[in-house]
């Protein structure tokens, strides 16, 4: 089991939640099966950057280095 | 420098006429039509002053840059082609004003009038004297619009909007042809530069793209100029005011096409098939007008088949692709635009003295007004072709050229074509003039109330009949330099010897033009028996088949936007989906190369791969126990909890933070929004379509997953990440590199997104305050809440709690504030924090008593925190570094110790703001609204009246 098996697979899980129910009739499924996309694809944008663990021995500036820019659009 | 400001004036001076009119729009009528006249004078005398310059052969020309990117400069050159439509466009256009001031009626709107003609005047001014052909686009384009005002000038008249429309339609969709054709001419030749491209007509020629550029430009040419098939929208526009009519359809408008084809002559005339398409267009354009020109009642349709006759001639003649053809082409531009402007105005004097236009019911009017009839009858002698007019030159020219070109291989084919419709041409023009002003009068009533204007109104086409006569008997003084300059601007070699006169000795062109004369004669003689039979014949018309085909295309193109665009998200959902999934196993089986790549990966530990279990039954959780919605928004919360971890774990604090914030804020709006929506929804969809989407949920499940897996197990490519991990301490004065980007780096981009929040938070604001009027409303007084309430609707202990942890989260904001600029924190995370500190009171005390001791306005928080950053901004301009530059340096305070100042600190002020006005002010309306239905159900059965009243105040409230 690697980090990256796991992120990888969580956003394939969340991806086909957030599909089946975006395609439900009902405004509330609706809602939650966008809300599953939306994780999924600020978790994808986030690996983009590659995964790092945090490491406590490395100067604090490092500690953001792997947050790439897109993340913070989540709102949009 | 001095000819470049002349050059910009010239073209600027119709547009700043048209603003000042619209400016002073409730002026009188002759301010309007002082400041139109003005600008035209002062644009006569500006191209009167470049004449020298133009004629000489070294045109002078300015360019500014526009768009270099695009190879679009404003480039103006007045050579002497440009130079001859100028003075054309400007001094028609200011005898046009004269005449204009006098016809319109009382009380016509002058000023929306002049401004609209002004701008026309502009347009086609910018048309002949752009240097560049994509100027020259815009200014046609522009061409096309002013006409659409000007023809639909009377807005009350279904006639004036239809034939509006209909210019519209034919002249800006060639306009849309000649954009295709103009950038493919650029293309081929290499440049957009006017006096570049006419010099490499070979090479355009040369080109394989050289038909489509032909095909498209003359499309272009051929709809402005009203050449058949597309010549039905011109007797359309007849519905304009006859002073537009006048402008339009003599001078400007339609002469635009014969521009265009004589300005681009010496790049694309010459091959065999443009002289082939263009002569026959020309030709059966000539002779189709002027057959039906015979043959119309109505003046001013009469007029307009001629011009279409005429139009028809002067493009068969650039057709010839021959020197001597483009001179008389010239020659007859300059007399066209005399005598017919000239007629359009006598036949507005006719319509405004008689009240008809109709010449089956007048005649004889020499009798009532000579005036009129002597400028009228002299006018339409020079269209006919008579001697000693202008008109009788120009023609002998065309029929002296047509057995120069042998059509379809037969050298006495054209020659016998263009005498039948110069034979046409006379018989209109002498049953224009002979119906109109000679023999008995038809009808008694317009004759007895015809008379001659006032001097102000035919002194302009008197003017222009005296040109148009002038041209005849003196035309070597009058019109030789011009049209030899003129012809050779044209033809792009160097200025022909011109010989014009009126007697040339017996030679084919005499005897042709003799017997088109007396032909047309023999036509005005038995002009009531071929009526009769033209009448029985029943002709197609134009109008009804654009129509038709208009309706098909609409009915057709309606049926596909129902057919593709469903009004189901659900289908439109499954349709995206497929194909792009579609698209991605396309991808996958096509592209090659290995699923897994080389990266070293990390290997997981037992807590994440807890938390990996949790996440994914917390989403198999959503998607099966979907219709039980409280329970759903737990388990959604649980995944978002994970996903915060997952950021904090894998190095990414402010992410984390973020995520964790939102959460919050998303969970409280979905319980505020949950309220008005049913418990349990009924079931709807079908086992078979649950099947098939969970199909496709499946495999884009899989392949997203394995697009990430991809990802994640190869190396990156270069990343930015270096330069701002280098230059946020030194740049930005921040260790936190993401807040750095965020108020420094990016802040632009910030900047842009809070201003795209906060209208998000008004316009939801905005939605749901009128959600209480209407059907809205009525829908939500009839809400009934599902679930029975708590007889205690503000539990003590979690108002009590509530209560203290308010300080503590809001200290816990502004911590994240302070620090946001070094360490994880900032004004996005921090707003998110404060606004869930407050919702949290409006859940546990209730709306009405959080709103009442809440110490600010959502509205003013949005407000000030744009402004605030919009300042932060600007104000590094006033200190003269770029728009949001950051600024930053240390102090140190006694007790305290050394600490930082930033701008970027103001900065992040404002998208604090921002964030939170938005946030609150969306989620307390939706709170809000909830609380209304409610207390208008409550208030339901006691009093209606009083229960509007209550609503109302609670909007005004807000």
């Amino acid at each position: 089991m690697t980090f990256e098996f796991l992120i990888a697979s969580a956003i394939g899980v969340l991806v086909a939640g957030g599909i089946y129910l975006a395609l439900r009739a009902r405004t509330f499924q609706v809602v939650l099966g966008l809300t599953l996309i939306s994780y999924a694809v600020n978790l994808f944008l986030f690996a983009s950057g590659r995964l790092m663990l945090e490491s406590h021995d490395k100067p604090r500036t490092r500690r953001s280095a792997n947050t790439p820019i897109p993340c913070r659009r989540r709102w949009c | 420098m001095a000819s470049a400001m002349t050059l910009l004036t010239l073209v600027a001076l119709p547009f700043l006429a048209a603003l000042g009119i619209a400016l002073c729009h409730g002026a009188a009528r002759i301010v309007h039509s002082a400041i139109a006249a003005a600008a035209s004078a002062a644009g006569l005398a500006l191209i009167a002053s470049l004449a020298v310059p133009a004629l000489s052969g070294t045109p002078p020309s300015a360019t500014w840059q526009w768009v270099p990117a695009l190879g679009l400069d404003l480039t103006l050159m007045v050579d002497p082609l440009g130079w001859m439509f100028a003075l054309l466009i400007l001094g028609i256009g200011l005898l046009v004003v004269i005449f204009a001031h006098t016809y319109l009626y009382k009380g016509e709107d002058t000023g929306r009038f002049f401004a609209s003609l002004m701008l026309f005047q502009g347009a086609m001014l910018g048309i002949v004297i752009a240097g560049n052909v994509l100027l020259l686009l815009v200014f046609w384009e522009l061409t096309s619009l002013a006409s659409f005002l000007l023809i639909g000038f009377w807005q009350h008249k279904a006639e004036a909007r239809a034939g509006a429309r209909m210019a519209l339609a034919i002249t800006g969709g060639g306009g849309l042809a000649l954009i295709g054709g103009m950038v493919l001419l650029g293309v081929a030749a290499g440049s957009f530069d006017l006096a570049t491209i006419l010099t490499r007509g070979d090479i355009v020629r040369a080109s394989p793209l050289y038909p489509a550029i032909l095909g498209l430009i003359l499309l272009g040419c051929f709809t402005k100029s009203a050449q058949f098939p597309f010549h039905f929208w011109l007797p359309h526009a007849m519905a304009a005011p006859t002073p537009v009519s006048a402008y339009l359809h003599s001078a400007t408008m339609v002469k635009a096409g014969v521009f265009l084809l004589a300005r681009l002559w010496p790049v694309l005339a010459g091959t065999e098939a443009y002289t082939l398409i263009v002569t026959t267009t020309g030709l059966v354009t000539m002779i189709f007008g002027a057959g039906v020109a015979l043959f119309r009642h109505d003046l001013k349709s009469i007029l307009a088949y001629s011009t279409i006759s005429q139009l028809g001639m002067l493009v068969m003649l650039l057709g010839f692709s021959l020197e001597a053809a483009a001179l008389a082409a010239v020659l007859h531009i300059i007399n066209h635009a005399a005598f017919k402007a000239a007629l359009f105005m006598s036949a507005g004097i006719v319509e405004h003295e008689t009240g008809t236009r109709d010449i089956r019911r007048l005649g004889g009017l020499a009798k009532a007004m000579p005036v009129t009839a002597l400028i009228a009858t002299l006018a339409a002698a020079s269209m006919a072709g008579l001697p000693p007019l202008g008109g009788f030159i120009s023609k002998e020219l065309m029929l002296y050229q047509t057995p120069k070109l042998a059509l379809l291989g037969q050298p006495w084919l054209l020659p016998a074509l263009a005498t039948i419709g110069a034979t046409l041409s006379v018989g209109y023009s002498l049953r224009l003039a002979g119906h109109l002003f000679f023999g008995p009068p038809r009808e008694a009533e317009p004759f007895a109330r015809a008379h001659d204007p006032t001097p102000a109104m035919w002194a302009a086409p008197a003017l222009l009949t005296g040109l148009a006569v002038l041209l005849g008997l003196v035309p070597m003084g009058l019109a030789a330099p011009l049209v030899g300059a003129v012809t050779g601007a044209v033809t792009g070699t160097a200025p022909p010897q011109v010989e014009l006169a009126l007697w040339h000795g017996v030679n084919l062109a005499l005897i042709l033009s003799l017997l088109a004369v007396a032909g047309g004669a023999v036509l005005l003689w038995r002009h009531a028996g071929l009526l009769a039979a033209w009448e029985r014949a029943a002709l197609p018309d134009a109008k009804r088949m654009f129509e038709r085909t208009l309706g098909l295309l609409d009915t057709s193109v309606r049926r596909l936007m129902v057919a593709s665009h469903t009004p189901s998200l659900q289908n439109m959902l499954l349709a995206s989906f497929t194909v792009t999934t579609l698209l991605v196993i396309e991808g996958a089986l096509t592209g090659g190369g290995v699923l897994t790549g080389t990266r070293a990966l990390l290997p997981a530990n037992f807590p994440a791969i807890i938390a990996w279990v949790l996440l994914i039954a917390a989403t198999l959780a959503v998607v099966l126990e979907a219709r039980n919605r409280l329970r759903v928004l737990i388990y959604i919360s649980v995944i978002g909890l994970i996903i915060s971890l997952a950021f904090a774990v894998l190095s990414a604090p402010d992410l984390a933070l973020t995520q964790i914030s939102v959460e919050v804020v998303t969970v409280l709006l979905m319980l505020l929004a949950l309220n008005l929506l049913p418990k349990r929804p009924p079931l709807l969809s079908s086992p078979p379509r649950k099947a098939c989407d969970a199909a496709l949920a499946l495999a884009g499940g899989v392949l997203v997953g394995g697009i990430a897996w991809a990802m994640l197990t190869r190396d990156p490519g270069p990343s930015i990440a270096a330069f701002h991990l280098a230059n946020a301490k030194p740049g930005g004065g921040g260790t936190n590199v993401v807040n750095v980007i965020l108020v420094d780096f990016r802040a632009y981009d910030t900047l842009g997104e809070i201003i795209v929040l906060g209208i998000a938070g008004l316009g939801i604001f905005a939605l749901l305050d009128t959600a209480a009027v209407g059907a809205a409303g009525a829908r939500l007084r009839a809400w009934r809440a599902e679930m029975a309430y708590s007889p205690e609707r503000h539990p003590m202990m979690l108002v009590t709690a509530s209560r203290i942890i308010l300080p503590l989260t809001l200290m816990v904001g502004i911590f994240l504030f302070l620090r946001g600029h070094n360490q994880p924190g900032g004004g996005f995370i921090a707003a998110l924090v404060v606004a869930a500190a407050f919702l949290v009171q409006y859940l546990a005390a209730g709306f009405d008593w959080s709103d009442a001791r809440k110490p600010f306005g959502e509205h003013n928080l949005i407000g000030w925190g744009v402004l605030v950053a919009m300042a932060t901004g600007l104000g590094a301009m006033a200190l003269g570094s770029p728009f949001l530059t950051s600024w930053f340096d240390y102090f140190s305070l006694p007790l305290i110790v050394k600490f930082e100042l930033a701008s970027a600190m103001l900065f992040d002020t404002g998208v604090f703001l921002t964030v939170l006005g938005a946030v609150m002010l969306a989620l307390a309306q939706l709170a809000h609204i909830g609380q209304r239905a409610a207390r208008a159900t409550a208030d339901v059965g006691a009093d209606a009246g009083a229960d509007a009243g209550a609503d109302a105040e609670g909007g005004d409230g807000r």
